[in-house]
């Protein structure tokens, strides 16, 4: 070795002598160790968990997938699309890692054994919080009302009672989930394996009460007569609307028009709360506020919660930016198609559309006594061939029916009246005969035109109250069925 | 100069290396220290207590009933095991498991050779794409998860249909697996996967119906996959499966011909696995019926019985009658004897039991494997009376 080696060797070390640490001891950033803080904050989690009064509603859905094909297992053409949905399961945990889940959802097996579809049913099973890379907490023994939900088994051959049928899938869903945030009445994770975006909320009421309002907005949601919605927005006060189609189904559809092709086919999972509804993942509705010619902005709500609003009426985004209002209007129209689906109400009304009605009643009964005025309805008639029409029937017996061709139209919330007074029925022709066709043509007069719609209950509408557009004291009532 | 920079850098070296010394002691253990050997706050703390008693205590083996996803199957979709069927599972494995091998051997076996770990698993893993159920996994030697645990009968009276499905999805597999795990303690004979080397099919066995599989020398059709999968099968197979499997798995094997010894060797099987009422008429290998089967050219493809379908097989186009019924001594004069043969069905598979049995397993581990089927059986018929007065339940109790 030479001088010029040894001299860089020795600086090498000089430098490495210098710069060697002499501190021995550390500072405590923590004033636990990991494992100690990691079983800590597990603890505190178990706290929460078991503090709720009343247990928690565990928001859950199996998968963060849309919608998934399954196959029937023998059958191998029949191939199924089941477009996921949230579940609404409620669970008390308590402090020796068992806990109660109560649901009535469609896939607990001994409701589909034995045929008593929405019973409420309930298991206890086992969970705890697990340490991995965060808290993560485990639903680890089988409950009947969570576990079907993870079980590989055919959702095809379940519906028909057959729990033994393996696809490989079953239903997608998970039984552990990673902690992502928690309050003390909310807790926020994540699906392991599938994805799902599920959280857990304090009940703030009894179960019994929780479930019954639950199954309130779910009945008046789901299983009203509404299967349209509008989504409205709210911001600016611009009513720029997008369709919604298939609520009932437990997913949402939207097209930008009615009628029109839909824009978003893909099933949005959501479930009911006590006072509305929630998304499992943030949903964009685009909307464009037109200022004039060539002057369109676009621009994006971005929602997850939606709140009834003040009258119950429809439902408001918790960012008060988009309403999900009932389109109630559309469902009347679709009556007036249907036989006698809808009834004018001859008792109500303004004084002058229940004196046209008396008037004609008077008139009927004065030319054939056995004959009497016993409905005004929208429809069909009961004659046959070439003299049924559709429009305004008169039902006089209850095998005789007048009617005059009619047709109603809807926008928004105005409905018009386009009443033939030329064309009508056989059996009105022989009130005609009689000299008293005037006491129809006035109830048709009275009719004709347009009308302002309110109703009694926009998500299931039975009692429409109509205004005319050009004169407010002409009134009247009309029932759907 | 060389000499005083060699000096300084001696001195400095042994500087620096002193430098990283430290008379740290040791501090208090990082992990809580509060442990006990189970929960005592749980809910399932008798359950545990019982597992600690029963099995961590005597035989190191944890029985994880609660699914730890991590330690799952993460290729497939699985579900948790019942809490009140891994209450019965567990001492079904004490019962028909641990205490048939010490009964036959000793406790010092299952010490040794006893899983350090058993995972309980609701549903078997089901893979869509090959259409297979996979029942059970052997890890690492050590660790046996079980699968499909939820199809546990917890009532205390048991149908023989209940057993058999226990022993078909649970048993057969724990054994299976058991046998995987003893397999990695002991060099296996290298004459075992000569016998059949040319058939296996690692990624079409499934595709092999019974007969197939039976034909070619296989006790299952799984075995054909590998050779240490068939090697732990006919181990597995002769301790768990019934007489009737066995019978028909017999006679399947045999029905293309045998070799003149093989008719000793049936024997001698039949008498080793103590097939009861081997001539009763009321046994439906007394009732015997051969197929002749025929390809969708016509052409020949060999016999078949009424306790096998080639159902797998697309080139199979019908069968036709050509014995039977006749009882099981008929049917072994029926046989037809030609030891050219070589070395598939019956032949085949009398090789690989004896290698399996009496070449590894006795001596390995001084226990005939007979002597397990029969004291499984003994325990199975007294299953009822176990289920009546030893099984213990631990209830969540809410």
């Amino acid at each position: 070795m030479n001088n010029k080696n040894i001299k860089i060797a020795f600086m090498a070390l000089v430098a490495t002598f210098a710069f060697s640490s002499c501190l021995f001891e550390e500072d405590d950033v923590f004033d636990e160790s990991a494992a100690l803080r990691g079983q800590h904050y597990t603890q505190s989690i178990e706290k929460v968990l078991y503090t709720p009064e009343n247990g928690w509603v565990l928001q859950y859905f199996p998968s963060s997938s849309p919608y998934f094909e399954t196959q029937e297992v023998k059958n191998e053409s029949a191939f199924t699309t089941f477009y996921q949905k949230g579940y609404n399961i409620f669970v008390r945990f308590f402090n020796d890692q068992t806990c109660i889940m109560t649901s009535n959802h469609e896939y607990i097996r001994e409701n589909i054994t034995n045929n008593t579809p929405g019973v409420m049913r309930s298991d206890t099973s086992l969970f705890c919080i697990n340490e991995q890379d965060g808290p993560l907490l485990s639903f680890n023994s089988w409950n009947d009302i969570l576990s079907v939900f993870t079980d590989p088994v055919s959702p095809v051959s379940v519906q028909k009672g057959i729990f033994d049928n393996k696809d490989g899938q079953g239903l997608m869903g998970d039984n552990e989930f990673v902690v992502l945030s928690v309050s003390d009445d909310m807790i926020l994770m994540r699906g392991e394996r599938h994805d799902a975006r599920v959280r857990l909320v304090k009940a703030d009421r009894p179960q019994a009460e929780y479930i019954a309002a639950v199954q309130t907005v779910e009945k008046m949601f789901l299983s009203g007569v509404n299967t349209e919605y509008l989504v409205i927005s709210e911001k600016d006060n611009e009513k720029d609307t997008l369709y919604a189609y298939d609520m009932k189904k437990g997913l949402v559809t939207f097209a930008p028009n009615q009628g029109e092709e839909w824009i978003a086919t893909e099933g949005l999972a959501f479930v009911c709360g006590t006072d509305g509804f929630h998304f499992q993942f943030p949903e964009e509705f685009s909307f464009n506020k037109v200022n004039g010619p060539g002057d369109t902005l676009k621009w994006t709500s971005s929602v997850q919660d939606f709140y009834f609003n003040e009258d119950r009426s429809a439902f408001v985004s918790d960012n008060k930016e988009v309403r999900f209002a009932p389109h109630w209007e559309y469902y009347v129209l679709q009556q007036f198609g249907k036989n006698a689906a809808v009834t004018f109400d001859q008792n109500d009304g303004s004084a002058e559309w229940q004196q046209l009605c008396s008037d004609l009643s008077a008139a009927i009964k004065a030319s054939f006594s056995s004959h009497s005025l016993m409905s005004v309805t929208f429809g069909n008639s009961s004659d046959s061939g070439k003299n049924r029409r559709t429009g305004l029937c008169f039902k006089t017996t209850s095998k005789i029916t007048a009617a005059m061709e009619a047709s109603a139209t809807v926008d928004q919330n105005i409905i018009t009246f386009s009443i033939n007074k030329g064309n009508v029925s056989a059996s009105l022709t022989s009130y005609v005969n009689k000299k008293i066709g005037d006491k129809f043509d006035a109830v048709a007069d009275y009719l004709n035109g347009s009308w302002k719609m309110s109703c009694d209950n926009t998500f299931a509408p039975s009692k429409i109250t109509l205004t005319s557009t050009s004169d407010s004291n002409k009134v009247i009532v009309l029932s759907v069925k | 100069m060389k000499k005083i920079y060699s000096l300084i850098m001696s001195c400095m070296m042994a500087l620096v290396m002193l430098s990283s010394c430290n008379d740290d002691s040791f501090t208090e253990t990082i992990f809580p220290t509060d442990g006990q050997p189970y929960d005592t706050s749980s809910a399932t703390a008798p359950f545990d207590k019982w597992i600690y008693d029963n099995f961590l205590v005597p035989y190191n083996t944890a029985i994880t009933y609660r699914m730890y996803f991590p330690a799952s199957n993460l290729d497939y979709q699985l579900t948790p095991a019942d809490y009140d069927k891994s209450v019965l599972l567990a001492q079904l494995i004490k019962y028909l498991f641990y205490d048939v091998y010490i009964a036959q051997s000793n406790d010092v076996f299952m010490k040794t050779y006893a899983p350090r770990e058993f995972h309980f698993i609701g549903s078997v893993a089901y893979s869509a794409t090959t259409g297979t159920e996979t029942l059970g996994y052997a890890s690492g030697g050590i660790k046996i998860t079980l699968l499909n645990c939820n199809i546990v009968n917890t009532s205390r009276v048991w149908s023989p249909e209940d057993l058999n499905e226990l022993n078909h999805y649970i048993f057969h597999t724990m054994h299976h697996e058991f046998s995987h795990i003893l397999q990695q303690t002991k060099t296996t004979p290298s004459s075992f996967r000569l016998v059949t080397p040319s058939t296996y099919n690692a990624q079409g066995w499934q595709d092999r119906d019974s007969i197939t599989a039976h034909s070619q020398g296989y006790v299952t059709n799984y075995g054909s996959s590998a050779s240490t999968e068939d090697f732990v099968e006919v181990l597995s197979s002769i301790i768990t499966d019934t007489d009737v499997t066995w019978m028909h798995r017999i006679i399947n094997a045999s029905v293309n011909g045998i070799a003149e010894e093989d008719k000793a060797g049936m024997q001698a099987l039949i008498d080793s696995l103590h097939i009861e009422d081997i001539d009763s008429p009321s046994k439906d290998w007394n009732k015997i019926v051969v197929y002749k089967d025929y390809d969708t050219d016509g052409g020949e493809m060999g016999y078949s019985t009424n306790f096998s379908e080639r159902v797998s097989n697309e080139e199979y186009d019908h069968r036709d009658k050509v014995a039977g019924p006749m009882t099981f001594a008929e049917y072994m004069k029926w046989l037809t004897v030609d030891s050219s043969l070589g070395n598939v069905g019956i032949t085949a598979m009398l090789k690989k039991i004896d290698i399996a049995t009496n070449e590894w397993y006795v001596p390995a581990f001084n226990l005939y494997v007979f002597s397990l089927r029969e004291e499984l059986d003994k325990r199975q018929k007294a299953l009822n009376d176990f289920l009546k007065n030893d099984y213990i339940e631990f209830p969540l109790n809410k």
